[in-house]
């Protein structure tokens, strides 16, 4: 089973896209299964409420100008790139190096990761990245983690305790809602692993403060026959067939449909968000953040587990497969980020959900 | 309380529709190249926030969009009143493109439509077009009035909110105009 799956892995996904942890996940045991988190409510009655009370929350680097008439077509506007935090980001820095590494005992897996299971929180047709204090602008979300609306800003998932089971981890993960004849849906688990693909993980730093990113194009709305790369797959049971239009895998009983969205893990070091809410993270370059993006922070990979076999009927609320897409807003607590980056990460030992290792 | 939108089958078979009759849609968007920040850059001489630059682009892609649909009425239509809507439409829509596509220019915000090729609230889609092409009669009617009643409803909803949390004065302005214009449709 393990092996058939790590083949199915490899054929779907073209190896290639699947960062060092996605395949570390499918070989090691139990794992994938694993994925499964506690049970999620299949009552849809979860929608975050919109209070009006909210303070207006304008997130933009944009100065206003003393003369609002003598304005000139300029080259970009800087309205959305948002500048980080420097003085922040320099404490958050100065939290981390404080912290101390851990002798790694004889026995601990070798691998660079520690993770976060979180539960939904919500469904609800808001996107707070992409269209901030427009409440029902989008597609359908499916949240975890936070509560989260329209409204919602980094610095109040701090301020509220969230549900991911990692201490400290009060992010806001959401994607688009799956659905099966037009109804959501329900979530079998999710998990965000927390790696690094680079070569030297021991240069990983924490997330800057109020980082926000999306990963993905809900844009593209293209064909994903066998084969294809950026997969549905089935976690836990091997892919018996596709659905009737090709796009879907069919999984054998005892497993879940399942999808890996890896956010990019170089970041350009001074933007927490811009325009297309991408631009401020990147690629590495032969294994090291460099050139634009020289800043390495933890390679985040969530896990959609779903409670379906795949087939036919599915659609994303973004539209076919291939516009699956994902957003995170950091709402870490500092320090807790800090200590399992530099346990974990830095040392390229394996942790679970604190800064402790595990091994076999 | 914002109700949980759970999408009715109906809402999805123009698109599923949709996907059979265009193929595999349209390729892969070309990703948004990143205007280079430059800090010697002048600085913005209008202070457009995060709402204003979101509810700017949704607006002009659902203005923009619902046009080739407003283009198909003529030629398909069965009764006088979707006529009469979609030429109520037509006329709001046409008087605030101008302003929504200076101000978008103006905020530097990138050429291509971020939300093209989506299914979204109150958008329609390439996909939705042809789906209602291939309709007729009555049934063509009472699809096409109630994706456009969807998009009356939805940008004034969002015209309120650009109201309520928007930053640049003369968006929120545009936005006063177009909830009143769409008001007056509903």
């Amino acid at each position: 089973m393990r092996r058939g799956m790590f083949l199915i892995l490899i054929g779907a996904a073209a190896a290639v896209l699947l960062a060092a942890v996605g395949v570390y996940i499918a070989t090691d045991p139990g794992t994938a299964a694993s994925v499964a988190s506690p049970l999620l409510p299949s009552s849809p009655s979860l929608s975050p409420s919109v209070e009006p009370s909210v303070q207006p929350s304008v997130e933009s680097s944009a100065k206003p100008s003393a003369s609002p008439s003598a304005v000139t077509k300029l080259a970009p506007a800087k309205g959305s790139w948002v500048a980080v935090d420097a003085a922040a980001w320099k404490a958050e820095l100065a939290l981390f190096d404080a912290v101390q590494p851990k002798t790694v005992p004889a026995g601990t897996t070798m691998v660079p990761e520690f993770h976060t299971d979180c539960e939904v929180t919500g469904r609800a047709p808001d996107d707070p990245i992409v269209f901030p204090n427009l409440p029902g602008a989008s597609h359908l979300h499916t949240f975890f983690g936070q509560d989260v609306d329209a409204h919602t800003t980094t610095a109040e998932l701090r301020t509220r305790k969230g549900t991911c089971d990692a201490k400290g981890d009060r992010s806001a993960y959401w994607a688009p809602t799956l659905l099966h004849n037009g109804k959501p849906v329900a979530m079998k688990g999710f998990r965000a692993y927390y790696g690094a693909k680079i070569e030297d993980s021991s240069t990983v730093k924490p997330f800057p403060p109020g980082l926000m990113m999306v990963v993905g194009d809900p844009k593209k709305q293209v064909a994903t026959p066998a084969g294809a790369s950026g997969q549905f797959w089935c976690a836990g049971s091997a892919e018996t067939g596709r659905s009737k239009d090709g796009n879907w895998p069919k999984c054998a009983k005892g497993g879940n449909l399942i999808y890996q969205l890896t956010f990019e893990d170089c970041w350009d070091g001074k933007h927490i968000d811009s325009p297309d809410h991408k631009s401020h993270m990147g690629p590495a370059v032969n294994g090291e953040c460099t050139g634009k993006y020289p800043v390495a922070i933890p390679s985040v990979s969530l896990m959609l587990g779903y409670d379906s076999l795949g087939g036919d009927g599915l659609a994303l609320s973004s539209g076919m497969a291939s516009s699956i897409h994902g957003d995170f807003m950091n709402g870490w607590d500092p320090a807790k980020l800090s200590a399992l980056v530099k346990v974990c990460i830095n040392a390229h030992a394996k942790c679970g959900t604190t800064p402790s290792f595990t091994g076999g | 309380m914002v109700s949980v939108s759970l999408p009715p089958l109906a809402r999805l078979l123009p698109f599923l529709l949709g996907v059979l009759l265009t193929g595999c849609g349209s390729a892969a968007a070309a990703p948004v190249p990143a205007p280079a920040p430059s800090s010697s850059a002048p600085a913005p001489a209008a202070s457009f926030g995060g709402t204003d630059l979101a509810w700017i682009e949704l607006v002009l892609a659902m203005d923009e969009q619902v046009l080739p649909l407003l283009d198909i009425v003529p030629a398909h239509a069965h009764g006088a009143s979707v006529q009469d809507l979609a030429s109520r439409v037509r006329t709001v829509t046409l008087a605030e493109l101008p302003e929504l596509r200076a101000l978008h220019d103006e905020a530097g915000l990138p050429a291509e439509n971020p939300h093209e090729g989506m299914p979204m609230p109150g958008m329609v889609t390439a996909r939705d077009v042809t789906a209602m092409a291939a309709l007729s009669g009555e049934e063509f009617d009472t699809a096409v009035t109630a994706k456009l009643r969807e998009g009356i409803e939805q940008a004034a909803d969002l015209a309120r909110s650009e109201g309520l949390y928007g930053a640049e004065p003369r968006t929120k302005a545009l936005a006063a105009r177009i909830l009143t214009s769409r008001t007056g449709l509903s």
